[in-house]
């Protein structure tokens, strides 16, 4: 077996399906996105080759754009901080020693197993200014003065959105760190006991030293997932009102599918991605120092 | 060294993977539609229309199918596709369409959406058909493919006509005392009687921005008159004009005084139908397709709505007789299709004088074509809005159908953002760049 794997027409023949594979449904679009960006194309009229208008046009004449990418930020934050700050919480209370782990780990990463659609349609009631538990809460608290239409407001709107997605993954991140601290061997926090660190200590000196690599996976994950997120924006506002809520992935899908501006979208969908490049190469930089031996 | 490389690629590669759904999304929209749905083979002919599963036209064209399917002459299979929802419909068919495939017959919009069609020999010019079968295309109303002609090619057969009218609930306006008003002073007279006894004024919602846009088209008719907006219909005008800006004033203006439910920009078309229908607004600016929602008979509004002209504005251009309107339902056949014949017989079914009566007296359409209908049968609304619509002067058409997808769709937007709070100014100053951007 070993001396199999150590055959180069072994090690392309095994690659080969996953290549293929992938270059079709990964590499090909792209380099296609890449090339439609350079038209004017609404797929049933003859292409028009507009070289970087479209570009120029996103840079300098679109405002929505500059809102996307605004809301992207808000996103991102948001759901960093939840999920970075309370998914690592909740990961340390739960791996410490509390009564019904495995209650507590089910019932928070029980949203991200939901779909998101339920998950949107969801939260649009609990926000519904009428019949919404949201306000209806606020109003038995006293504080209905805070009452507000959540989702069609245009200066709560994304974030109302945004705290959703953080509410939605939440879950999936504390597993993670949950997993991470889990692996660190418990030698080690003896070892620590003895030294004479307690309580919070451990935690500042011990644990978030030793789960620095998942931290790094966990902030790539969410940084790429919020730059690219969709479901969550479709289904509670679908951009609106008036386009306050749209993140680059809406908002490329309306231009394309719905105002049929095909090499436009594409135009973006090629912005998107050089975003997410450079943020997954930027998280690397900072996060440089990442192996770790116990 | 070699382990942290790993990682590092690792992590690029997952990012990379997870992105791919949004591109895949996009780039493969062309190629995903190859093979689905085509037309042509074992004789199947396919119908495309955007019908939800209970409206009265999706059983209607059902049964067409089911009628010819089970003729002993059928040469053909003929099978319909519901595509509810036009955010679905249009990519579905346009994808195919780019595929050389797609439906035989599909429904479509009319001037600016199916001049795309016309203008890329994407479908069928039916001139010619029309000339040979003189008594057919006389059985049209007058001006009835005005909108689905270009170059004097005609590419569309109406099945339906639809206006905007005000409707307003007969009974709350009795219980104050009004009536419908024909000037915006009135008009305001009105929103204040009704807010001071706690009436809605207008079932209105700015969630889907059509729903807002057409209130705003009566309004900037009515000051305007036709002329700003047949000029940028043939690319001179400008969104500048005064008219448009205080629109967006007039909007504002009235959202101010409340005349629109609290939350409006959260409601959609179904939730202000239903508002209207359930009788907690008094007025509903709307296309005459929802005569079929409130004459229903879960309408607690049934029998008791009024139809009115839109009112004037002081020193506006506009006629209280012009109408916005369009044939809103019309039929083209696919250039390429194997199943001409068949597709005329169906469009020629839909034109018949029983389907277009039936049409009118149970589901209170305006008919395509001349017909004498029994006045008991025809819902008590639709008498009034045909009783109202005699005086027409003019009639213009919706503006994300004249203008098209792409501009229309942004002037859509540009109201929704003004009625959110954007200056209508500098609302329609974007609007303006980005038509001059689109320009052909």
């Amino acid at each position: 077996m070993e001396r199999m794997l150590r055959n180069k027409s072994a090690i392309i023949l095994f690659l080969l399906p996953a290549l293929l594979l992938y270059t079709a449904i990964v590499f090909i679009p792209i380099v296609a996105s890449i090339y439609f960006s350079f038209f004017k194309w609404d797929v049933i009229s003859p292409m028009k080759f507009i070289g970087m208008d479209n570009y120029t046009r996103m840079f300098t004449r679109d405002s929505v754009f500059f809102t996307s990418i605004k809301n992207m930020m808000i996103l991102l934050f948001v759901s960093l901080v939840i999920q970075q700050g309370l998914g690592f919480l909740l990961a340390i209370l739960i791996t410490g020693s509390i009564k019904g782990k495995e209650w507590f780990k089910n019932i928070f990463f029980f949203p991200a197993v939901i779909s998101s659609v339920a998950v949107g349609m969801m939260w649009s009631f609990i926000y519904n200014p009428e019949i919404g538990m949201l306000n209806k809460l606020l109003d038995v608290l006293g504080m209905s003065s805070l009452a507000n239409d959540w989702l069609s407001q245009p200066d709560t709107a994304m974030w109302a959105v945004s705290f959703v997605v953080g509410w939605q993954y939440l879950g999936y991140t504390m597993i993670l760190y949950i997993a991470a601290i889990q692996n660190i061997p418990a030698h080690i926090f003896e070892s620590a006991r003895i030294d004479g660190a307690v309580g919070w200590k451990v935690v500042w000196h011990m644990t978030i030293p030793l789960v620095q690599p998942i931290m790094k996976v966990t902030t790539i994950l969410i940084t790429i997932g919020s730059l690219k997120f969709f479901d969550l924006v479709f289904v509670m506002t679908g951009g609106g009102p008036a386009n306050q809520t749209q993140v680059l992935a809406s908002y490329l899908y309306g231009r394309s599918f719905r105002q049929f501006e095909y090499g436009y979208g594409d135009a973006l969908s090629v912005i998107l991605l050089l975003m997410c490049l450079v943020a997954t190469v930027l998280i690397n930089m900072i996060f440089r120092k990442s192996s770790i031996e116990y | 060294m070699a382990k942290g490389y790993w990682k590092k690629s690792i992590g690029v590669l997952t990012g990379v993977l997870l992105l791919s759904s949004v591109l895949a999304g996009c780039g493969n929209s062309s190629e995903s539609a190859t093979g689905s749905g085509s037309a042509g083979a074992k004789g199947e002919m396919v119908i495309y229309d955007w019908q939800n599963a209970d409206s009265f036209v999706y059983k209607m064209s059902e049964q067409l199918a089911k009628d010819y399917n089970a003729r002993k002459d059928a040469t053909t299979t003929m099978k319909v596709q519901h595509i509810p929802g036009t955010d679905r419909y249009y990519p579905k068919l346009n994808a195919e369409l780019a595929a050389n495939a797609g439906p035989d017959v599909f429904v479509s919009h009319a001037a600016g959406k199916l001049k795309t069609y016309a203008d890329s020999g994407r479908i069928m010019d039916l001139t010619e058909i029309l000339n040979a079968d003189p008594e057919w295309k006389k059985s049209f109303t007058s001006g009835a493919f005005n909108l689905l002609t270009f170059d004097d090619k005609v590419y569309a057969i109406p099945t339906a006509f639809a206006t905007v009218p005000l409707f307003y609930n007969k009974e709350i306006f009795a219980k104050y005392n009004l009536t419908p008003p024909t000037t915006y002073e009135e008009l305001k007279n009105v929103i204040k009687v009704l807010k001071d006894n706690g009436v809605t004024p207008f079932a209105f919602g700015a969630k889907e921005s059509w729903t807002s846009a057409l209130f705003s088209e009566m309004v900037a008719n009515r000051i305007g008159g036709d002329e700003p907006f047949n000029k940028l219909m043939d690319g001179t005008g400008s969104w500048m004009d005064p008219s448009y800006i205080q629109t967006g004033n007039v909007m504002n203006e009235l959202r101010d005084m409340g005349a629109f439910p609290s939350g409006f920009l959260g409601l959609d078309n179904t939730a202000i139908t239903n508002m209207f229908k359930n009788g907690e607004a008094a007025m509903f600016v709307m296309g005459s397709w929802a005569v079929g929602s409130v004459e229903a008979a879960d309408s607690k509004v049934k029998g008791k709505v009024g139809v009115a002209k839109f009112p004037t504005f002081e020193g506006g251009k506009g006629d209280l007789d012009t109408w916005l309107g369009q044939p809103s339902y019309n039929l083209v056949i696919r250039a390429n299709t194997e199943n001409k014949d068949q597709a005329l017989e169906y469009i020629k079914a839909w034109t018949s004088n029983d389907i277009q009566t039936k049409l009118a007296e149970e589901n209170g359409d305006i008919p395509a074509v001349n017909v004498k209908l029994n006045k008991d049968k025809v819902p008590a609304v639709a008498q009034e809005l045909q009783k109202e619509m005699s005086d027409m002067k003019g009639m213009f058409i919706f503006y994300d159908v004249g203008l098209g997808a792409k501009i229309g769709d942004e002037y859509n937007t540009t109201i929704q953002a003004i009625l959110a709070g954007q200056a209508p100014e500098e609302a329609f100053q974007s609007l303006e760049q980005f038509t001059q951007d689109n320009k052909e």
